[in-house]
């Protein structure tokens, strides 16, 4: 990536988007629980990003990818709430039970048992632990994003982590 | 680098995003050129628009014929427009009677005590007609 550079072309942008898709994915996934929804959220953060592309700096892009993508999926989530509660849309779906095998349920249960304890964390936690997990930013990236500083990222990471891992491990998985 | 946790399963995301990303960004960019287009076109018929009232709100507004008869001092020498508003009096004059063929006519000024009012006694008779 070059540095101090201003402005974004369409190359740059598609670049961008093939290197980050994945890892933006699984970050916004962490917080709607939809593919496409997910999916959707990602790309309307590249297309803001595209809208500001005159004034982009080219070495804080990324930060700047993932904080869009984050307001997006906190903003959907609070208006899913909303919806809910006026009960204008239907809850999440149950977790199936009817996997192919055995392993397939353990492995589901797990996922849901995790999907549960990451929606119980706060949500400073969870955009800590998402980012530090999924994205390729280092901790003073994460830091500055979030605004906070470095260290924080860190003791943050390591607290969601022991809650995740209490959670998981507190009986509720086979 | 973070070092990835084993907590999490990294998930693919579904298939054709690049795609779906041009198509976006243009969809996204017709619709921009189309609002600037509106937005052009608005401020055009504001400013024409503008073009036609201004002048029309500036002009003074015209009396109708009868109303500018109405306001128009009379100019007739004969009956000065003071006469008609009371603010004259009319030019005293000796009366004058035209007796009609086959009749004489007499005229009196009667005196009045009223300044204003002038008051004449009229009388009119048959000529009687010579004899042959």
């Amino acid at each position: 990536m070059t540095h101090d550079r201003v402005g974004l072309d369409a190359a740059s942008l598609e670049q961008l988007y093939v290197r980050l898709e994945k890892p933006l994915y699984n970050v916004v996934y962490r917080w709607l629980w939809d593919p496409e929804e997910s999916q959707d959220v990602v790309q309307e953060a590249f297309v803001r990003l595209w809208k500001m592309r005159t004034r982009v700096r080219l070495e804080s892009v990324e930060p700047l990818v993932y904080k869009i993508a984050l307001n997006l999926a906190a903003k959907r989530r609070r208006s899913r709430k909303v919806w809910r509660w006026l009960g204008l849309e239907s809850a999440p779906e149950p977790l199936d039970t009817r996997p192919d095998s055995e392993m397939a349920l353990d492995a589901a249960q797990r996922e849901h048992a995790l999907r549960q304890a990451i929606e119980d964390l706060p949500e400073k936690l969870r955009r800590v632990v998402t980012l530090s997990a999924f994205s390729e930013l280092s901790y003073p990236q994460v830091g500055e994003l979030l605004g906070i500083p470095p260290g924080t990222v860190g003791s943050r990471r390591n607290k969601a982590l022991a809650l995740l891992k209490d959670a998981l491990e507190s009986g509720e998985l086979p | 680098m973070n070092p990835p946790d084993p907590l999490f399963r990294e998930l693919e995301p579904p298939p054709g995003g690049l795609a779906q990303l041009r198509a976006r960004i243009e969809a996204d960019e017709r619709q921009h050129a189309r609002w600037r287009w509106a937005l052009v076109a608005v401020a055009i018929l504001a400013i024409i628009g503008a073009a036609i009232a201004i002048p029309l709100a500036l002009r003074q507004p015209a009396l109708p014929e009868a109303a500018q008869q109405a306001a128009a001092p009379l100019p007739s020498p004969a009956h000065p427009a003071g006469e008609h508003l009371g603010l004259s009096t009319p030019q005293a004059e000796p009366a004058v009677v035209i007796p009609q063929p086959g009749r004489s006519a007499a005229l009196k000024q009667i005196e009045v005590s009223h300044p204003d009012v002038v008051l004449y006694l009229h009388a009119s008779k048959s000529t009687p007609r010579e004899a042959p």
